[in-house]
């Protein structure tokens, strides 16, 4: 065959590539390799089997070539192949021995500089070093290893930040602790324009920080937009990004602004129902909310469209879950496990449908798990302590929750807990410290959510007899909800107390209608 | 020609007018539509641009508008062909009503507010009354007065007031379901005054719409009509009395005989009247042109949705009321026949969501009760749903889909008393109800009252000839055992199959019917479409068998072997005795095919019996053996 023959027909293969014909391509991509045995068109036909889903004839068309361990990219593509044929070490051990270290810097002197084969110039390339580390990633947690993955993960984000697969495997997957992620955030070297993705990559990570940092980044670039005019256009037209507006409401989720969070993932949803990160947020704050019914219809929505999925099985789940049908709700949740082990709200949601029907031992067995495949995720660790402070075993509680401050310092939840721990310990000081700590940790405006920590804390008040104090904390907890009970009894109690006669029945009234009143609904 | 801020200034008065009329549901409908006014693009310029620049392109905010357009009709067309094939098949007779494109409308002067009437406080606390419900107080403050809007308050909240007593007495004598002779008892007086008026001239439109409601309830639906033309023509923007008139035009003829004027009111009526009597294609035809001027008017949407439904085009449909809910969410209205659709489709999930949801907007409304029946239906839960409507009947007994609906209930339980009784009171209170007719029929058909179900059928069809459901009941009554009138039969599955029946049934039967009757030539022919149907369709089943079969006995008793064969191959298809039959047969064709041969040489060859030939013969049954007797004579 001729030069210019060969040429065209190579750029038919790339387009049959482009059109997704993979038989056409497969087709045309042999007859050039055979024309010309050039390792670049082998490459360009073991590209187009693996696209057509040949995995094993294109591995052995890179094996048979020999070449295969001359370069970077042959080899990346076997074990790519590897990774859908499921045969995990093989596929390291085509990657090859390179070791990492506890930072995730790679070294390996070994490894060849890789021969541009089509080098298209123009486009941004991620680096091959990154791809590889994080195929490597990916293989060492199929084998559970989940150190080497973590470590792996982190080295392909190092070696080249726009390796965004790492980073979502490392912050959706709870590998990270809150301290290490910004740490790997302010490890990566982004070159000047490439500011955005930084703020970006901020914004995505975990939102326990007091401040809203995408607001706060949005506002940002709001108003440096004027001068600055090289990159922040772009920034601009990222205001309305699926990705960053779905942060704002995970954002509001965690600080328990539930309606604000629902109203946000409604409005995305309109636009892009299938955005998975937003359907889960979305469904969280449905269940916080009790939309019972928005649950149900967009559980059958997602069974319909992936049963293969787990966050499918747990909308059902929550669904269940929120209409307190707990048996059924854990059956969909162990659903969702046994789909798909690494999706960690099933097995949260699992350990708190055993919670609720105080099934002690089985929620920890959830708990457990889950904080073993995602040693970041502080809510395990945090449960755990809970179920130990149920069953009075305070010591084991308060080290528990001590761990999920290790990772999370920022969640107010965490110092509520350790505050109720220290109460039942009867070091009514400490606690009055934790409970302020954790006032101090809410990021918004108070809301219904924190009447209990502010009841806690009077309650410990009065312990101490600090009763002016006390009714202070009562006050502001029935500013928050105007029908608690144990503010009524305390307030009555601490009256009671202070000798105020007067007051304290007057309470102790109120909180007798209340509770005939709950009584009798 | 009208600009859109025409509209605007129009509607946003007429709502004025009418809120202080407390016609409230007028006033709602004028303000929403009023609202469904986009802005213009540049309000600077006055003039409404022309025809094409209305199309969805030139309007960058239009685009949620023009989505919503092209969405229903996507499977088949994109939005604007339809819009064009609507537009070249809307004919000149049409065009001149089309508001963008509209010459012709007449602009009618919106009626000055008599401000100058000095009792103006007086009507104010008369309104506040009747606002409060205390009909008889504000009539009574206002009796004195003698300006045009206080003498229609006072007739029309004396109105009012028989009309709740009227209701109140209903239950307290009947129950709440009784047919009692209970009468507005203000209508003779009132009658007599808005008569006087209108002789002396000395009554507005509003006045006319009171006369016409009470000319309605006494029963004179001739003067009613021309009283409401009256009306809608020297006021166009009162929706209540266009709907008023709507109720009355019970035919086309009525319809057509209408003497009202051109306003772009007219057309809104006119969609409605159409989807009344069931002209679906126009009424998709009118909302179109309507929907370039109000582009966000969830009536028109509803109205399109709903005559969708009525062409039983159901996707389409969901889309628009889907579209429609996303706009607004807790709308009840029309969302009935939202759930009639679902229910149809059996889409449970979405059907409760609709339900809890309406459940939780307002359960005390006769839509809401009739959607959340319509999900006891579905789930089968009969007693419930029964329930359900019986609370929507309640809250409103002119509520007509709720008793056919309850008639099908009734039905489903096998409660044919209740069922024809609630059929009844539904082709009582609107006798162009095919469903009612035909449940009727049905339940009649059930009680095996064939000649009953027959009349009731045909009243059904009648009404809704193009419905294919219909001819095939009829025809199953024809067919079914004490009457056996097989011509009828066959006569009604002929309209069914000229209907486009999907099923196949028609069809079917009507080969069955023709064999049966000896017309095997016919017979074949409606075999032969029945095959070609459920080929199209890929359906398997026992009728293809049978069809198969027929037609290869047909075609070899005609000698024409190589249809038959081929026929016949397929046959082989098939496990179970029909395989074996069409083996059989088969070979009776190729010894029929290869000459016929004399009778002997046919035995010479039975006898030198090849194995195999023995074995195939061996399994034929004594039938077999006749056929081939046939082929052997033949």
């Amino acid at each position: 065959m001729k030069e210019e023959e060969v040429e065209r027909l190579r750029g038919l293969v790339r387009d049959c590539l482009s059109k997704h014909l993979y038989s056409s391509a497969i087709f045309f991509a042999e007859k050039v390799a055979a024309a010309t045995s050039d390792p670049a068109d082998i490459y360009m036909q073991a590209q187009a089997l693996f696209l057509g889903r040949q995995y094993r004839r294109a591995l052995h068309l890179l094996n048979s070539s020999s070449i295969v361990l001359r370069d970077l990219r042959f080899r990346y593509l076997a074990a790519k192949c590897l990774e859908e044929l499921k045969e995990w070490h093989q596929c390291l051990t085509m990657l090859g021995d390179a070791k990492v270290d506890e930072h995730g810097n790679v070294n390996n002197p070994k490894d060849c500089s890789p021969m541009y084969l089509d080098k298209d110039g123009e486009d941004h390339e991620i680096n091959i070093i990154a791809a590889v580390c994080y195929l490597r990633g990916k293989a060492y947690e199929a084998l559970e290893n989940r150190i080497q993955a973590r470590l792996w993960y982190i080295a392909a984000v190092k070696s080249d930040p726009f390796c965004y697969e790492a980073l979502e495997s490392l912050v959706d997957k709870y590998m990270l602790t809150c301290e290490e992620e910004s740490s790997l955030l302010s490890s990566l070297q982004f070159v000047k324009e490439d500011g955005w993705l930084s703020t970006i990559y901020s914004c995505l990570v975990k939102k326990h920080d007091k401040e809203n940092v995408v607001e706060a980044k949005l506002r940002d670039i709001e108003r440096d937009n004027p001068c600055t005019t090289s990159s922040s256009p772009f920034m601009l037209v990222l205001k309305d990004n699926a990705d960053l507006l779905a942060c704002n409401a995970e954002y509001y989720y965690q600080c328990g602004e539930y309606h604000k969070c629902f109203e946000f993932t409604s409005l995305l949803l309109t636009k892009d129902p299938f955005h998975m990160k937003c359907t889960l947020v979305h469904l969280a704050a449905a269940m916080e909310l009790g939309h019972s019914n928005d649950l149900y219809l967009l559980a059958c929505n997602l069974i319909k469209d992936h049963p293969q999925k787990a966050i499918s099985w747990f909308a059902i789940g929550c669904y269940y879950f929120s209409i307190k049908k707990y048996d059924q709700a854990r059956k969909h949740f162990s659903k969702a496990t046994s789909v798909d082990a690494t999706f960690p709200p099933a097995w949260i949601g699992s350990g708190n449908a055993y919670a609720v029907q105080e099934e002690t031992d089985q929620a920890m067995l959830a708990y457990r798990t889950a904080a073993r495949l995602f040693p970041g995720c502080h809510l395990a660790t945090l449960y755990i302590g809970m179920e130990y402070m149920r069953t009075h075993n305070f010591k084991l509680a308060e080290q528990f929750i001590l761990q999920a401050r290790a990772i999370c310092p920022s969640d107010p939840l965490v110092y509520n807990e350790l505050g109720v721990v220290a109460y039942h310990m009867k070091e009514y000081l400490k606690a009055v410290q934790w409970f302020e700590m954790t006032l101090v940790n809410v990021a918004s405006s108070m809301n219904e959510m924190w009447e209990p920590t502010l009841v806690n804390l009077a309650h410990a008040q009065r312990k101490l007899k600090m009763y002016h104090k006390a009714v202070s904390s009562y006050e502001k907890a029935l500013v928050l909800s105007t029908r608690s009970l144990s503010a009524f009894a305390g307030l009555a109690y601490t009256y009671h107390l202070m000798d105020n006669l007067d007051a304290a029945v007057t309470y102790y009234h109120k909180k007798i209608f209340y509770i005939k009143l709950s009584f009798f609904l | 020609m009208a600009s859109k801020e025409t509209y605007r200034t129009e509607l946003r008065s007429a709502a004025r007018q009418l809120g202080d009329r407390c016609l409230h549901s007028a006033a709602k409908w004028a303000a929403e539509l009023l609202v469904s006014l986009e802005p213009d693009p540049s309000s600077s310029s006055s003039s409404t641009p022309p025809l094409s620049s209305l199309s969805s392109r030139n309007f960058p905010s239009a685009s949620t508008s023009s989505r919503s357009l092209s969405a229903p009709y996507g499977r088949h067309f994109d939005g604007s062909s339809l819009r064009r094939r609507l537009r070249s098949g809307g004919s000149a007779a049409d065009t001149s009503a089309t508001p963008v494109g509209g010459i012709s409308y007449v602009s009618t002067p919106m009626p000055v507010e008599d401000g100058s009437e000095g009792d103006s406080d007086v009507y104010l606390l008369a309104k506040a009354y009747f606002d409060c419900r205390e009909f008889r107080r504000a009539a009574h403050v206002l009796g004195k007065q003698t300006g045009r809007k206080a003498v229609f308050l006072r007739c029309y909240a004396l109105y009012l007031a028989g009309e709740k007593r009227k209701e109140e007495e209903l239950i307290e004598i009947e129950g709440s379901f009784g047919k009692s002779e209970a009468v507005n008892s203000e209508l003779v007086s009132l009658e007599r005054e808005l008569s006087s008026l209108r002789k002396a001239g000395a009554i507005d439109s509003f006045g006319l719409y009171l006369y016409g409601i009470i000319l309605r309830d006494r029963g004179c639906e001739n003067l009613a009509i021309t009283v409401l033309v009256e009306s809608v023509n020297s006021f166009p923007w009162n929706w209540s009395a266009w709907l008023e008139l709507l109720s009355l035009c019970t035919t086309t003829d009525i319809l057509n005989k209408l003497n009202l004027k051109n306003h772009w009111m007219k057309d809104f009526f006119l969609a409605s009247a159409y989807q009344e009597l069931k002209m679906h294609d126009e009424t998709l035809k009118k909302c179109e042109s309507l929907q370039a001027v109000f582009r966000r008017s969830d009536h028109i949407q509803a109205q399109i949705a709903t005559a969708l439904y009525g062409l039983r085009e159901l996707d389409e449909a969901e889309v628009v009321f889907e579209e429609i809910l996303r706009n607004d969410p807790y709308r009840l209205n029309t969302m009935d026949i939202y759930s009639n659709l679902l229910y149809a489709k059996e889409c449970f999930s979405a059907l409760s969501f609709l339900a809890h949801k309406v459940f939780l907007t307002d359960k005390y409304q006769p839509e809401s009760c009739c959607i959340i029946a319509n999900y006891y239906s579905l789930k089968g839960q009969h007693e419930k749903a029964v329930l359900y409507f019986r609370r929507a009947l309640k809250l409103n007994r002119k509520y007509l889909s709720a008793w056919t609906l309850m008639g099908h209930e009734y039905v489903e339980m096998k409660n044919t008393p209740a069922a024809i009784d609630a059929y009844r009171r539904a082709v009582d209170i609107n006798p162009r109800d095919y469903r009612a007719w035909y449940g009727l029929g049905q339940t009649y058909e059930m009680m095996s009252m064939p000649f009953y179900a027959l009349y009731y059928f045909k009243r059904a069809s009648y009404l809704q000839p193009s419905d294919a459901r219909l001819w095939l009941a009829m025809a199953q009554c024809y067919q079914s055992a004490p009457l056996e009138m097989l011509e009828d039969a066959i006569k009604c599955y002929t309209k069914a199959v000229n209907c486009n029946e999907r099923e196949g049934i028609a069809l079917h039967q009507l080969a069955k019917l023709h064999s049966d009757l000896g017309y095997s030539e016919k017979a074949a022919y409606f075999y032969k479409k029945d095959l070609e149907m459920m080929d199209a369709e890929e359906r398997q089943g026992p009728n293809m068998i049978e069809a198969l079969l027929f037609l290869t006995k047909y075609l070899k008793a005609e000698k024409r072997f190589e249809e038959a064969e081929v026929y016949c191959t397929r046959l082989l298809d098939y496990s179970g005795p029909e395989k074996e039959t069409a083996m059989s047969l088969l070979r009776g064709l190729r010894i029929a095919q290869s000459g016929p041969p004399s009778s002997s040489s046919l035995e010479q060859k039975h006898c030198s019996s090849n194995t195999e030939d023995m074995k195939l013969l061996a399994m034929l049954t004594q039938e077999n053996w006749d056929l081939y007797g046939e082929v052997i004579n033949s």
